[in-house]
């Protein structure tokens, strides 16, 4: 999907004065849409936020939700419930509304009142300063870990090393469980994770993984987001195989990310020979390249 | 000689008339019959895929019959389908009456168009379940209008073929 493409996409799913104020957006500009019931629908493009004229209704934003889901809401419930669903292209829809709750867990999600859509982008070039980092003095790939605040680019950078290192001819295998890292659609990855990349799309981590495993023979495993203990294990299994893999996590810094739970069972068996933290007031920059040992490598704050 | 050409000719137009009339009757039960098998594959794939509502039209075109009825139902879902990727801001059901305006059929009546506004209401809100009941509800309401469409076609059918040749045949003898 080029940006065109995912410009007009937003546009013809949005009233036409939002349509518009999106349109008249820089190319590649665009980070976030914001729409809420009551109030203007809001662009984050670069580092300024541009409000655009009209209020929406509940009934609108319900809508719009609809349609930037291609009229898929209602299949999406599994992914409403964890409120966001990915949409066309890779792009994050983040909800919110009245929840139907039952106890401690979500049933549904009814009256959306207000959502949040996380331009996905594709920056290449963006690994470059992190690809070095990569293989080791024969050629092999580590694992990796990329940690940093939401919407800093932790999913953009993944993409990107993923393309490099498939264009140098490691086998990748992309276990997509919320379709952002490569948005396939129709079978065709819309966004460039490189050409010696299988994607296994709309997956779950851990059966994903262990599919991969068995199926695909990868050098590398990708995945975005680990969290669960399940995650956590799947990981260290394919570790233990020989096969590199290469994370994302949601974290500010290393010391606290990396003592959550199951994760700090893989920092302790070294699964991970590199840690790339991200900058958290500069999307897509790494702050710090560390090595197994949590010793600094490279990045801004080895610099 | 003119006359018996005029006879002749009379009694080959009341006889395409009847057969008119007959096929304007198999249309509609035609139209009805592929509804049905339209909905009864909606209600599976609403049961088994995750498809969007465009994509779940498009896939119920695929099970339309042959002939005059069963394309004008066909096309009205692949309108319908084309519609809401034109237009995605508007809902199913305006998207559906914009479908029927453009593929409009002469021969449907009250019965089968209530039944079929009611489910492209339906289809528009709710989670998979709710809109699987609603096709379920549907096909329920269509079965027996089907049902009187097959008899009254079948009945009426020749009932109509045989009053068009009687009414040639009587006309050519008149002008005979």
């Amino acid at each position: 999907m080029t940006w065109m493409e995912t410009i007009q996409f937003f546009s013809g799913c949005m009233p036409r004065a939002v349509g518009k104020t999106l349109a008249a957006q820089a190319e590649g500009a665009v980070r976030e849409i914001r729409v809420r019931a009551g109030g203007r629908a809001s662009i984050l493009a670069g580092e300024e936020e541009v409000l655009c004229p009209g209020t929406f209704s509940q009934q609108q934003v319900a809508q719009v939700a609809e349609a930037l889901c291609e009229h898929a809401l209602y299949v999406r419930a599994e992914e409403q419930r964890q409120g966001f669903v990915t949409l066309r292209g890779g792009h994050r829809m983040g909800l919110c509304g009245r929840v139907v709750a039952h106890g401690q867990s979500v049933r549904a999600l009814r009256e959306i009142s207000s959502l949040c859509v996380r331009v996905a982008a594709q920056r290449p070039g963006v690994a470059d300063a992190l690809v070095p980092y990569l293989r080791d003095e024969d050629g092999r790939v580590y694992s990796v870990l990329i940690i940093g605040l939401p919407g800093m680019g932790k999913t953009t950078l993944l993409r990107d090393a993923c393309r490099t290192l498939s264009k140098q001819g490691v086998h990748m295998c992309v276990v997509d469980e919320r379709s952002e890292i490569a948005a396939m659609s129709g079978g065709v990855a819309q966004l460039d994770v490189g050409p010696n990349t299988d994607v296994l799309d709309g997956c779950a981590k851990e059966a994903g993984l262990r599919w991969m495993l068995r199926a695909m023979s990868p050098e590398m495993l990708v995945t975005d987001e680990l969290g669960s203990a399940l995650d956590a294990q799947t990981v260290m299994d394919a570790s233990k195989c020989g096969v590199a893999v290469m994370a994302t996590l949601h974290g500010r810094d290393l010391e606290t990310a990396l003592s959550r739970g199951a994760l700090y069972t893989l920092v302790q068996n070294q699964v991970f020979q590199r840690y790339v933290l991200l900058d958290t007031r500069r999307v897509g920059s790494i702050r710090l390249i560390c090595d197994e040992k949590l010793r600094p490598l490279g990045g801004q704050e080895a610099v | 000689m003119l006359g018996a050409a005029g006879a002749l000719c009379c009694l080959a137009a009341g006889t395409a008339l009847g057969s008119w009339m007959r096929l304007r009757r198999m249309a509609r039960l035609n139209m009805l019959r592929s509804a049905l098998d339209m909905i009864n594959a909606m209600r599976l794939m609403l049961e088994t895929e995750r498809l969007s509502l465009p994509e779940l039209l498009e896939g119920c075109a695929d099970y339309a019959g042959a002939g005059d009825g069963a394309e004008v139902i066909r096309k009205r879902f692949l309108h319908t389908a084309r519609q809401l990727r034109q237009e995605p801001l508007e809902g199913l059901f305006s998207a559906y009456a914009f479908a029927c305006a453009q593929s409009a059929a002469v021969w449907e009546q009250e019965e089968e168009k209530t039944a079929l506004e009611t489910l492209f209401t339906q289809l528009g809100s709710g989670t998979a379940a709710m809109r699987e009941q609603a096709a379920a509800a549907c096909l329920r309401r269509l079965k027996p209008v089907c049902e009187k469409a097959q008899a009254e076609a079948e009945k009426g059918g020749r009932l109509c073929m045989q009053l068009g040749i009687l009414l040639g045949l009587m006309a050519g003898i008149a002008l005979w």
